[in-house]
């Protein structure tokens, strides 16, 4: 029971913790959908279906964070990259820190 | 391999094959180029799973049930689209795709709807008194209360006059782009699927 209430929270909070995770991802450097699934695979589990990346990718391109370009590649199919632009940067800059600032005090509750 | 089509196993074609479907089904509103594309990237996202040893069936569980998140982008692609080229036809696709992706969709095109539906009013009210200078306007009646609305009744006074029509056109004219706007830059965001799996 108590196991079911805790893996209820962790998924919440994975969920929650998802934009801010993408964009730290792109923070380094252009990635492609798969990519970024695969790099959000060990910090946020296997509790999100990766198919909701692909709305919010959608939304940071329209609020200018993300620029989405179809990249040729040598061998196999063109694919969609994603990349911080400078808004995106700036965005995640201020946000990393308030994320620094959160985990500290939440870290200072649970102890 | 870069297409689920070429795939030698039947059962995982026929995977493929329902779920891209359904894809298809709820990606149908967009324009074509745009549904193409994200089609592309889906189909491209299984396919990489897949040449990473996933089975069909974890490829396409790993992305999860396209009824949870498709919808979203759909609603949220279409008012932007909205927003940006200001046509009837597309503001109401928008109102349509919104109003079916939740509470929060409906309740959103509901109030959007009501909005243009005032628009609309204003609008032909301006047309009317255009027509006939008593069919509209805003009247004082014979008991002091001020109404807007149709018909000047005997003993009503015109407070408005030749005014009338073109503030309404104005009044129709900035709700509809004040909506238009709003309704194309309003976020619904829900990170972890529509059903919060």
């Amino acid at each position: 029971m108590s196991d079911q209430a805790v893996e209820d929270l962790e998924k919440r909070w994975r969920k929650a913790a998802l934009p801010f995770a993408i964009l730290a991802v792109l923070g380094k450097g252009p990635v492609h959908g798969y990519g970024l699934a695969v790099a959000l695979r060990e910090v946020l589990g296997g509790s999100v279906p990766e198919g909701t990346l692909y709305p919010l990718l959608n939304g940071f391109e329209r609020d200018g964070l993300t620029a989405a370009e179809w990249a040729i590649q040598e061998s196999g199919p063109a694919r969609k990259t994603y990349a911080l632009t400078d808004k995106g940067r700036a965005v995640l800059a201020e946000a990393g820190d308030k994320w620094t600032e959160f985990s500290r005090n939440l870290g200072k509750l649970v102890k | 391999m870069n297409r689920w089509t070429e795939l030698s196993d039947a059962a995982a074609r026929a995977a493929f094959a329902g779920y891209f479907a359904k894809v298809d089904r709820l990606l149908a509103p967009l324009p074509d180029r745009e549904a193409a594309e994200v089609r592309r990237e889906l189909e491209q996202h299984a396919m990489d799973a897949l040449a990473e040893g996933a089975t069909a069936a974890e490829a396409l569980e790993r992305l999860g049930e396209p009824d949870d998140f498709l919808p979203d982008l759909v609603a949220e692609t279409l008012r932007t689209r909205a927003a940006r080229s200001f046509l009837p036809g597309h503001v109401a696709r928008a109102l349509a795709t919104s109003a079916s992706t939740g509470l929060a969709g409906f309740v959103l095109s509901s109030l959007a709807g009501l909005g243009y539906a005032v628009a609309l009013v204003a609008l032909v009210m301006g047309v009317v008194r255009l027509i006939d200078p008593d069919a509209a306007g805003v009247y004082r009646m014979p008991d002091g209360q001020t109404l807007i609305g149709f018909g000047k009744s005997p003993g009503d006074v015109d407070l408005m006059g030749a005014w009338f029509a073109p503030a309404a056109f104005a009044v129709a004219i900035g709700l509809y782009l004040i909506l238009t706007l709003a309704f194309g830059w309003v976020k619904i965001r829900k990170p972890g699927g529509r059903r919060g799996k």
